[in-house]
């Protein structure tokens, strides 16, 4: 089988495309659209949002979460804030300048028309959240407030205290609740989605598990969309939610949508270092604090043992401040936490096992006072000592990086619609906009483009000119759909075994880390390729799931997704391993300057990985699509 | 993978009285589990999936809990522990309480949120959705997306954005109904009203979504309120009760001017 | 769409009553209301009773002067009594639906906040009403403890022949009885009033962070200040101070 990847960006230039697409897109007259029924699987920032929206342009909308409530999806956790290029600070900022960083910080690994797009949107957020009532900061004369982010020399980021993605999240949640009352989305809570139903090619359907009785039932629509965000829980530890799996995306892979750029996974700077075996999850720790903190390791390893407030400053190595100058505390993402490890690596990391570095906010309460450090970032510092029993205020916090956001997800076209016709993917899910690496404040603001902006102009060209017929949810597909999720849901009870669903996990997650984290070789991938079919062995014999299928059961669910990641894990080896260069949150050991950093290669690589699922057995095959730079052209990233 | 310390000496140990029922349908009760080796580091959630793999281990179902950020914000956990709705820390959920907080050999009986319109899921599990029902006949502005005025067209005081952003802090987890001894939602209900109306995006439907969303609280069969402040005393967000003293003079001048519905 | 307007007709009087009867919030503010009207007359009272200091010419001539209102009196009277009776009732009515809110208690049951006072508002209300009803009976309708009372008669200067309604307080409250029952009374009213004053506040929204503090203190004030001005004359008449 061979796919012919099209990306559909439209011809002209690159700030006229979305505009001429938008104008070319087939459109459904309002007395029709209430014909057509839209399956919306997720309901974070950029489910609810699509959700919300396609139910206004009159859509009948059914939407699914395996929350209870919209209200819980981990968009609620992003803390520090919105990108979006108002200009609001008169200090440069430009559509032009926001999609160039955000080109330049995914390390031009994403296409320029995608991320054009999303610039453009970016402002319509701003406005379409403070209509909902969104209570973004201000200042004393009743405007927004803006802050610097990560990765950008101007002040874009819009903010809700260190809440953001709760008062986005809430506000998209609040747009959903509405069509909720009017009757025009109907949600469903603590059901999950276990797999996509083709009919004729296209994806017409979903099986879904209701998680309090246990029921199994398919769902029938026009077109479905997945918004259910990353995969970061491969690794076990992440700063993800509990329940943030890979089952819909990897469900929806294996009836045929391409897996896009796998291996790409953001390691977040700030997070607060794990204190033993027993975790469960890692707390980030707003990037914003590196506004004002500055972070550095003792300059000699033998000082790692002492208190930090006794080592003098001279004997501090404020390593970011040294190495990049001109950004300093702010350098992007992947840099800071790849400098992080290397500062462990060369025995000056500090705590529990020397993984850990110090972020120091001293100077910043000597020059601001106590008062102001407490009124920016007071709640972070409470979170932080509520962790670790240590007061910031008096002792530097120790942070280390942690694995936080997946930039690949399912290939999707500019219509965000995957190679599978009527199936669209959107917010973290998607693979589309951030390329290798994602720069700060900018995951809210593409799931909300993809949810309020995109999707409500893109739907519209597929269903109008698809030409499918209606369906009832009892065609063969459906019922065989049903049979399989069913016959997996018994084979999980059936095995009983010794082992929990949680300790797999685990194992693979240490090995995904270990070998796939923050920085990988070959060697190290190979040796997951072969352990990782192991581990899926013994998982599928010596598996301890209890309870029945037709109840609430937390191991059951548990079960099906660890049984995904054991299986997306070894496809996320297999591209890091094809892609031989160094780029974003992809980092090569083996392709690296002299000075440690990431060593691309553009005439390689130069492209997007989309892998095809071939069958359990057979290896996936790898499409490329090339990536064309007609605006920026791809040069070392510095920042120093 | 099973070096998380349980049976060895060092830790706290401790005895968890757990409220267990099958399903709404069944009756439950409180099962004592005794805790080893504890560590101090550990959040109370991870103590609870220790307890639940040693469960397991021994072919027993494990606890079902709500939980899913484990970082305080989701709003997804819950748990009355020792008769505190999120334990014994002010202004902390159950996923950041830390075992620290306890002594080695204390007893901890833990609970769900109990109250009529949250019935029992399973075990600690309850049904919060009246929260969502509440939310759908008033808890928004009413407005479209696109075609929206630049966001800097309408200036807010900072002093009423902080004031409506206090209120937006609500998480949804129900620990002021599990605290309230009416099994009341009104600082739920309070802080959604609040943070609409000190805002002029909420003022078109100020008087119509009080009145609908305390309508359907008590349609929902959540108590009333008797001012006793136990809400506030639970709530991880710290959410005021002036945000019932604000609701209250909203719906009570939305219905005597006549609002309609 | 929602923005297909159903005109529906304004909902008229009726339906204002019905939404106040009916909501929580609705008979909260009645409580709040009616308990404005009778915290008003416990002052009014209070004040009346501590012109027994100024000695029986001064005590009887306000309670004749009372007697004379004839149809404000009444109305007063009538007003009180439905402001008593809608207290009451929204106050069970609450009562008995947060009751159902949760059919099911907590094993460890614990209070985070509520003061002693508020605690007890459903223990002080009913003992309260029985206070009063009693009190009725014993010094307006003389049923109960009024032995006598008939035969109590002053003369005051330029009326004649009045009830002498100060001797009887004298001669009631020298019972140290009466007067036990009277004071653990007026203390129980008072810590209905700590939490009622400042809860009358918080229902009817007249409350906010900058005024809590002082709605707070203000309520306990007022409460203290009822308790001491009630117990004052009984506690004087036991003590001699007032013969």
């Amino acid at each position: 089988m061979s796919i012919n990847l099209d990306s559909k960006i439209p011809s002209g230039p690159l700030a006229q495309k979305w505009e001429k697409h938008k104008f070319e897109c087939k459109l459904v007259n309002p007395a029709n659209k209430r014909k057509y029924t839209v399956i919306v699987v997720g309901t974070g920032l950029a489910g609810a949002s699509a959700a919300a929206s396609l139910a206004e342009l009159g859509y009948n909308v059914q939407a699914f979460a395996f929350q209870d409530s919209a209200r819980r999806a981990h968009s609620i956790a992003a803390q520090g804030g919105i990108n979006a290029a108002k200009n609001y600070q008169n200090d440069g900022d430009s559509v032009y300048r926001l999609f160039y960083d955000t080109i330049k910080g995914g390390d031009y690994r994403a296409r320029e028309g995608n991320v054009h797009r999303l610039a453009e949107v970016s402002t319509s957020i701003i406005d379409q959240c403070v209509a909902q009532g969104v209570p973004f900061a201000r200042e004393y004369g009743g405007t927004l407030s803006n802050r610097s982010f990560g990765g950008a020399q101007v002040s874009r980021t819009f903010y809700a205290r260190g809440q953001t993605g709760q008062q986005l999240l809430l506000g998209a949640y609040s747009a959903l609740s509405r069509q909720v009352g009017l009757g025009t989305v109907q949600f469903h809570g603590r059901s999950e989605m276990l797999d996509l139903v083709l009919v004729n090619g296209h994806a017409r359907g979903i099986v879904t598990r209701d998680l309090v009785s246990g029921k199994i039932e398919t769902w029938a629509a026009d077109a479905v969309c997945l918004a259910t965000g990353g995969y970061g829980n491969v690794f076990f530890l992440s700063t993800n939610a509990q329940g943030c799996n890979v089952t819909a995306t990897w469900r929806a892979h294996k009836r045929g949508a391409l897996f896009g750029n796998p291996c790409y996974t953001q390691i977040h700077p700030t997070c607060i270092p794990r204190s033993g075996d027993h975790q469960s999850k890692l707390t980030l720790m707003s990037e914003s604090l590196r506004n004002d903190g500055r972070v550095w390791v003792p300059k000699k390893a033998e000082d790692t043992g002492k208190n930090p407030v006794d080592i003098a400053e001279d004997d501090r190595d404020y390593y970011l401040e040294r190495i990049y100058p001109a950004f300093g505390n702010l350098v992007p993402r992947d840099i800071a936490s790849r400098a992080a490890k290397r500062m462990c690596d060369e025995g000056r990391g500090v705590g529990p096992g020397g993984l850990g570095v110090y972020l120091d906010f001293g100077a910043a309460v000597k020059r601001l006072g106590k008062a102001t450090v407490a009124e920016r970032y007071g709640n972070l510092f409470d979170m932080y000592q509520r962790i670790t029993d240590e007061n910031p205020y008096e002792v530097p916090m120790r942070i280390y990086p942690a694995v936080h956001y997946a930039m690949g997800g399912l290939w999707v076209d500019y219509n965000l619609m995957s190679n599978v016709p009527g199936l669209h993917v959107l917010g973290e899910a998607n693979f589309s906009d951030h390329g290798a690496n994602r720069l700060g404040a900018s995951a809210l603001m593409q799931g909300l483009a993809d949810g309020y902006f995109v999707i409500p102009y893109t739907i519209g060209q597929y269903l109008a000119t698809s030409g499918q017929k209606k369906l009832t949810g009892d065609e063969p597909e459906f019922k065989q759909a049903v049979v399989e999720t069913k016959a997996r849901i018994d084979k999980f009870l059936a095995i009983g075994g010794k082992r929990s669903p949680t300790s797999f996990h685990k194992e693979l997650g240490l090995l995904m880390w270990e070998n796939c984290g923050m920085a990988r070789n070959r060697e190290g991938l190979l040796h997951n390729l072969e352990r990782i079919p192991q581990i899926r062995e013994e998982f599928w014999n010596n598996l301890n799931v209890l309870g029945d299928g037709d109840s609430y059961n937390v191991g059951l669910e548990k079960a099906g997704r660890v049984a995904d990641f054991l299986e997306f894990s070894e496809l996320m080896c297999r591209d890091a391993l094809h892609r031989e260069e160094s780029c974003g949150g992809h980092f090569r050991e083996e392709y690296q300057t002299e000075a440690g950093e990431a060593e691309r290669n553009d005439e390689d690589f130069t492209y997007v990985a989309a892998w095809n699922y071939t069958g359990d057995l057979s290896a996936p095959e790898l499409i490329k699509e090339p990536l064309i730079f007609e605006e920026v052209h791809p040069t070392t990233r510095s920042y120093k | 993978m099973s070096g998380h310390g349980h049976g060895s000496g060092s830790g706290l140990n401790l005895t968890l009285k757990i409220w267990r029922q099958k399903n709404a349908g069944t009756p439950g009760g409180l099962v004592s589990y005794q805790a080893h080796g504890i560590s101090p580091d550990m959040s109370f959630l991870e103590m609870l999936d220790i307890v639940n793999e040693q469960l397991a281990e021994r072919g027993e179902e494990p606890v079902a809990f709500d939980h899913d950020c484990r970082e305080g914000i989701c709003g997804m956990c819950s748990l009355v522990i020792n008769g505190n709705p999120h334990g014994p820390d002010s202004a902390t959920t159950t996923c950041q309480l830390h075992m620290r907080r306890f002594k080695d050999g204390d007893v901890i009986t833990i609970e769900p949120w109990r109250a009529k319109p949250f019935p029992v899921i399973r075990d600690l599990v309850v049904d919060r959705s009246a929260f969502d029902r509440i939310q759908a006949k008033g808890g928004f502005v009413s407005v479209n997306t696109g075609g929206t005025p630049d966001a800097n067209a309408t200036p807010i005081a900072k002093h009423e954005a902080d004031l409506s952003m206090d209120a937006a802090q609500c998480i949804g987890c129900g620990a002021c109904v599990a605290a309230c001894k009416n099994a009341s939602a009104m600082l739920f209900v309070g802080a959604k009203v609040s943070q609409y109306l000190h805002l002029p995006q909420g003022q078109p439907e100020r008087y119509r979504r009080v009145l609908a969303m305390v309508a359907q609280h008590d349609a929902e069969g959540f108590g009333g309120c008797t001012n006793y402040q136990e809400c506030e005393a639970a709530c991880p967000k710290e959410i005021s009760v002036r945000v019932i003293a604000e609701m209250n003079r909203d719906f009570l001048r939305a219905t005597l001017i006549g609002t309609e519905l | 769409m929602d923005g297909d307007v159903i005109k529906v007709p304004a909902p008229g009087v009726s339906k204002v009553i019905d939404r106040l009867l009916a909501s929580t919030i609705g008979q909260k503010a009645i409580m709040a209301v009616t308990g404005f009207a009778l915290v008003g007359f416990v002052f009014v009272h209070m004040a009346g009773h501590l012109q027994m200091f100024q000695g029986p010419e001064a005590y009887n001539k306000y309670a004749h002067m009372l007697q004379g209102m004839g149809g404000i009196k009444w109305g007063l009277r009538g007003l009180l009594l439905v402001g008593v009776f809608a207290h009451m009732w929204a106050g069970v009515r609450l009562m008995m639906r947060n009751m159902s809110a949760r059919p099911d208690n907590y094993a460890v049951n614990k209070w985070l906040a509520a003061s002693a006072s508020a605690k007890t508002m459903r223990v002080t209300g009913p003992i309260v009403l029985f206070f009063i009803v009693y009190h009725l009976l014993h010094f307006t309708l003389l049923k109960v403890s009024s032995q006598g009372f008939e035969d109590m008669v002053y003369q005051l200067n330029g009326v004649g022949d009045v009830p002498d309604v100060y001797q009887r307080m004298v001669v009631s409250y020298q019972n140290p009885v009466l007067t036990a029952i009277y004071v653990l009374s007026v203390t129980l009213l008072g810590t209905h009033l700590a939490h009622g004053i400042q809860s009358m506040f918080q229902t009817l929204g007249l409350n906010n962070n900058t005024y809590r503090p002082a709605v707070q203190v203000a309520s306990r004030a007022l409460a203290l200040i009822a308790v001491l001005g009630f117990v004052a004359v009984p506690l004087a008449i036991l003590a001699g101070v007032i013969k």
